[in-house]
């Protein structure tokens, strides 16, 4: 049992006195002047994006090469038309 | 006689806090340890993985922010040819329709579903149902109308979705306006202890990961198979978690989702939207604790974890219980006191913080890089003061309902002010 309500409030007030300067005093500080960078930045760019860059790139050149190939295959044909004509 | 028995009481109670301490000991620990560690693996084929998915975007009166989400929508990466948008206008009166209307009528994949007030205005779950009923991807997703995600959010999360035990997927979300004032500064911490910290550690411990009814979604066959949101529970995002636990499939979370929200920006909207977490949380307790306990599909440490993921928003409630016995026994007198003279304090302290303490949040920002923001977390033992009240209202109204079996649920939604439009750079 507590004997002395005196000390016990002493205790108390004492006890409070120091939250606040030890608990809230930073916070405060720190509300009234905000030095901290602020939200989390969310990144969008991710390897997924480049790499589907990257692979229209890729398409892009293979369907280039099929067109290269394609088109020689055709001037060969008509060469050879040509030659048999001459025939 | 009393004191005896309320020296058991508080025994009780000393245990179930140093329970949460425990388990929140083990989360900050186990995402610390993690943090120098390469993330596992993302499967080869979720990059070619690239399912039908349908957006649901419920709307009530969100003038303010919904255009902001739905120009960033038509920004995703993801290809628009296996999209669907579906805003559901939720008996809106303000320029909610209009707005939508004219995204609608620009870009092919975004629909609008309007409710009058007829059907309309029941709560989310009920629009999430009526815009389910018409939604054809494979996978569901759901951002709520304040919500801001990164442009590549839904290969990430549905890249998840390429194992066939995954029901459902959360991502993390990040407070936008924080700067804005005191309450978004600490509904911000808040929101760091919970994503950053208590998420993560769930899903790295193989526990029961929370889907959070944003930012997350669903595989479509398996939400028909569970008919949907349940609209008589207030938090429909919970209720959903443990039906799908329950149902033996698993809800991975991929941090590295990122969506910005805009936080409550004033104490009564704050308190509104702890109130229905905090009822509807104290509905799921009633309707899953049991099924938690006797189901063959949780193990052991699942089974702990969801126990305790349902009882969160009695906490404070027990702690305010704590505290009022316990000053009770010092002032009798009680050797009680003397003998747990070590467990008092650091029960108190585990408690203390809105459900993720101090020393949570103050890990989670240490890991995001945050320099001073850790200075204001001291202010968070307000709201947990705060929550006190709206945790005991929550408590007495579940309870009055459950005697008098009739469970009226009154949907308050959060306003938006579309204050952290000028956050988002252009």
């Amino acid at each position: 049992m507590i004997q002395d309500s005196g000390s016990l409030i002493a205790s108390l007030a004492a006890t409070i006195a120091i939250v606040i300067v030890l608990f809230f005093l930073p916070a405060l500080i720190e509300l009234r002047k905000p030095k901290d960078a602020g939200p989390r930045l969310i990144k969008d760019v991710t390897m997924k994006i480049r790499l589907g860059s990257l692979k229209v790139i890729i398409t892009d050149m293979e369907e280039e090469q099929k067109f290269i190939y394609q088109k020689t295959i055709n001037t060969a044909d008509c060469l050879c038309a040509l030659l048999d004509l001459e025939v | 006689m009393i004191s005896e028995v309320l020296e058991i009481f508080f025994t009780f109670l000393i245990a179930i806090m140093m329970a949460y301490l425990v388990r929140h000991y083990i989360f900050t620990i186990t995402v610390l340890r993690g943090a120098n560690k390469d993330k596992k693996p993302v499967a080869i084929d979720a990059s070619t993985f690239e399912p039908t998915v349908t957006i649901l975007i419920p709307a009530h009166n969100e003038e303010k922010v919904i255009g902001r989400l739905l120009q960033r929508i038509t920004e995703l990466t993801y290809p628009k040819d296996k999209l669907q948008v579906i805003v559901i206008n939720d008996a809106s009166s303000d320029q909610t329709g209009e707005i939508a209307d004219d995204y609608k009528n620009k870009y092919p994949f975004i629909e609008v579903l309007n409710r009058d007030k007829n059907n309309g205005g029941k709560g989310k779950a009920s629009a999430m149902n009526d815009g389910f009923s018409k939604s054809s991807g494979e996978i569901v997703l759901c951002f709520d109308a304040d919500y801001y995600p990164q442009i590549d959010i839904v290969e990430k999360l549905t890249g998840e979705f390429i194992d066939p035990k995954v029901g459902a997927v959360q991502g993390r979300v990040v407070v936008l306006n924080e700067p804005q004032n005191i309450i978004t500064r600490l509904v911000a911490l808040e929101r760091i202890g919970g994503y950053r910290v208590d998420q993560e550690a769930r899903d790295d411990l193989g526990l029961i990961v929370q889907f959070g009814g944003t930012v997350g979604g669903f595989r479509s066959s398996l939400l028909k198979n569970l008919h949907g949101w349940d609209e008589s529970v207030l938090a429909e995002d919970t209720d959903l978690t443990f039906r799908i636990y329950l149902a033996d499939y698993r809800i991975p979370y991929r941090i590295d989702a990122e969506c910005y929200e805009e936080a409550v920006d004033n104490w009564k909207a704050y308190r509104q939207q702890r109130y229905r977490w905090a009822k509807g949380h104290m509905q799921c307790f009633f309707k899953h604790s049991w099924n938690v306990l006797k189901t063959k599909n949780l193990n052991v440490k699942e089974k702990i974890d969801g126990l305790l993921l349902l009882n969160v928003y009695f906490v404070p409630i027990l702690a305010l219980l704590s505290m009022l016995i316990g000053f009770y026994l010092i002032l009798s007198g009680s050797q009680l006191i003397t003998t747990l003279w070590f467990f008092i304090p650091i029960s108190v302290y585990s408690s203390v913080g809105n459900f993720a303490p101090f020393f949570e949040v103050g890990v989670g920002m240490y890991l995001d890089g945050r320099k001073r923001a850790q200075w204001l977390i001291p202010l968070l033992i307000f709201t947990f003061f705060y929550n006190i009240p709206i945790c005991l209202k929550a408590f007495f109204d579940v309870t009055a309902s459950k005697i008098m079996r009739r469970d009226k649920n009154v949907w308050v939604k959060t306003s938006h002010s579309g204050s952290g439009n000028c956050y988002i750079a252009n």
